[in-house]
């Protein structure tokens, strides 16, 4: 679990880094969701697209009831960690490999 | 009156505002549609772009693989009840290769890549006699 967190924080950081560019908003764990710009439905479906393209095809997999409350998690996060950490909870434990 | 002209009525677009012709194929299973449109000669746009050298302009071989992407989400879904076209959220990695002539008739093919929550994902191309002409990526969100 915590390896598919930390492999969903790079690709966090990476989002962000595209988005926000390097050196405006320094990433870490626990930066807020809202600084790397995670802050509304359209940013946050960004940000899960990134880690379909790394471990597949897993949200469209989700029923429509398991999206929302995915979707509802998510908006419960406060910190970068804890966003991946649903992350990894709701899509990346079936798509990864490992 | 066939499945596809059905869909193509369905287009909220007014006819000045249209900017695909004809649905050539679709396909449910790999959720991809194309339609053509044929850019007239006379088209009144090419009085202003440009008059020393008319082309298409870019800005509307996006509307049309959105439109597209309109299409593709109409035939895709039509027995949801209420069944409406997504409205834009984003378009990225727009990529406008070769320039579009007064004659030319452009192959739109859109397909949805993924969706959450009503948000979906489309990649859409526009082709020229088989030559990538233009390409970009959408985002859409369904509101019913």
């Amino acid at each position: 679990m915590n390896t598919i967190k930390e492999e969903a924080l790079h690709i966090l950081e990476k989002w962000s880094q595209d988005v926000n560019g390097t050196s405006r908003v320094p990433f870490s764990p626990s930066i807020s969701r809202e600084e790397i710009g995670l802050i509304d439905s359209l940013a946050i479906t960004e940000a899960l697209f990134s880690f379909e393209e790394k471990f597949g095809d897993t949200i469209s997999k989700l029923t429509s009831e398991q999206q929302r409350m995915f979707f509802a998690d998510l908006q419960k996060t406060a910190t970068a960690e804890e966003f991946c950490e649903v992350v990894a909870t709701y899509i990346m434990e079936e798509g990864s490999d490992k | 009156m066939n499945d596809f002209n059905n869909i193509l009525e369905k287009l909220p677009h007014g006819k000045d505002f249209r900017f695909v012709d004809k649905i050539v194929e679709a396909s449910s299973l790999n959720k991809t549609l194309t339609a053509s449109y044929t850019i007239g000669p006379a088209n009144a746009i090419f009085a202003s772009h440009f008059p020393e050298f008319p082309i298409w302009p870019g800005v509307l071989i996006l509307e049309g693989m959105a439109q597209t992407a309109g299409l593709l989400s109409l035939y895709l879904f039509k027995d949801e009840p209420g069944n409406s076209i997504p409205l834009l959220a984003k378009i990225y990695n727009a990529r406008f290769i070769t320039p579009v002539l007064p004659g030319a008739t452009i192959h739109y093919t859109a397909t949805i890549e993924g969706g959450f929550v009503g948000m979906i994902k489309f990649r859409c191309t526009a082709t020229i006699d088989n030559s990538l002409a233009a390409e970009a990526k959408f985002l859409a969100k369904k509101y019913l």
